[in-house]
């Protein structure tokens, strides 16, 4: 092998892992300053990371702080798991888009180690079930979202949602509606347009 | 699960945008998490109209290429309107395949294309009910009724959310 070839591979090794770090994702804006602040500690465990890369099975970008805002995208996403597991497979993937590919492409994600014997990737009503007992601190409890699926077929949406108007209208009546489930904002969006209805008769 | 195709991606990219900032009167979302490709909706009637205070639900079907072809939206219950049809399908420019149209009605920025999203068809859907279009009918009785004896429409449909609404 000539000198020339050399140099022409080792241009494009360089070229390679300088594309990959242009295309890391760039962190938002007030997630920036949090980046720059650990910036030079990240710079440090890069180097740990990416020998360890090798030997984990899957690909792990830069990490990055776990913040609430990221904990929220993927529960927007996968309203049946907790936080924790959102926050653990958040800490070993460092990456919204990663952890979410995973819990599509699992059903589900890993059960922190604490909350049960379960820690193996299980389907979604395991984890559903898992959850529940472990009890999930603050969260409303979470109804599998399949449910919607066999809704009956009557015209009359309070029976073909299953609401109950008196019960739903109290324990949504203090709620923010960006924390609701989906099957809570169509239960209030129906009540809401149900006390408009009646305020009209009048 | 198989890896996501970009229909699903596109599409999970479009639920996350809709539950994080949803639009007025508009609730959107996967029937069950293992199937992306049929969304229930629920869309509000606009004030001012016979629809008001009225929920509608319905079913969107996406096709495996989708964003390249356009969802189909069904009401379900069907609801009486001049451009859906008796079984509850929706029928608007916005959800027409790419292209020119052949009866020269509608524009071709009017019909469906990748840069459109679920957000505007459903938003065009609530302008429909609020205007519908008796040029491209899809209901013939519910156009005749519209253009002939508009009292008796505008009680139907107040008929129909009264109903709907368990009342």
């Amino acid at each position: 092998m000539d000198s020339s070839t050399i140099i022409f591979i080792a241009t494009l090794a360089i070229a390679f892992v300088f594309l990959k770090w242009l295309i890391t994702p760039i962190p938002s804006s007030h997630e920036l300053e949090q980046s720059v602040n650990q910036y030079q500690q990240q710079q440090q465990n890069q180097q740990v990371q990416q020998n360890q890369q090798g030997q984990q099975g899957q690909p792990q970008r830069r990490r990055r702080q776990v913040t609430d805002s990221m904990i929220e995208v993927v529960q927007a996403i996968a309203p049946t798991l907790t936080r924790e597991q959102i926050i653990m497979d958040l800490n070993n993937t460092g990456s919204v888009e990663v952890t979410i590919e995973r819990y599509m492409e699992l059903g589900g994600l890993p059960l922190p180690p604490s909350t049960g014997t379960s820690t193996g990737i299980s389907d979604i009503t395991n984890i559903n079930e898992a959850s529940r007992t472990s009890g999930t601190t603050n969260e409303p409890v979470i109804q599998p979202r399949n449910e919607a699926s066999k809704s009956k077929s009557s015209i009359n949406l309070l029976e073909k949602y299953d609401i109950k108007v008196d019960q739903d209208t109290a324990s949504l009546a203090n709620k923010e509606f960006s924390e609701l489930t989906f099957q809570e904002r169509r239960a209030r969006m129906i009540l809401d347009a149900r006390s408009r209805y009646e305020q009209s008769l009048k | 699960m198989a890896p996501r195709s970009t229909a699903q991606r596109r599409l999970l990219k479009e639920y996350q945008q809709l539950s994080r900032d949803p639009p007025p009167g508009i609730i959107a979302g996967p029937l069950s998490e293992d199937d992306l490709f049929n969304w229930e909706c629920l869309l509000e009637g606009p004030t001012d109209t016979p629809y008001e205070n009225g929920v509608f639900p319905a079913i969107l079907h996406f096709p495996k290429d989708y964003p390249l072809s356009p969802p189909n939206l069904k009401f379900d219950p069907p609801l009486l309107h001049p451009n859906v049809y008796a079984d509850g399908n929706v029928c608007i420019s916005i959800l027409h395949p790419p292209g020119e149209d052949p009866n020269q009605y509608e524009r071709p920025e009017e019909r469906w294309s990748p840069v459109q999203s679920i957000e505007k068809i459903l938003l065009s859907v609530i302008s429909m009910l609020a205007e519908p279009n008796p040029e491209s009918g899809a209901n013939i009785d519910a156009c005749k009724l519209w253009r002939d004896d508009r009292e008796e429409y505008n009680r139907q449909i107040r008929e129909h959310v009264r109903k709907t609404l368990g009342f």
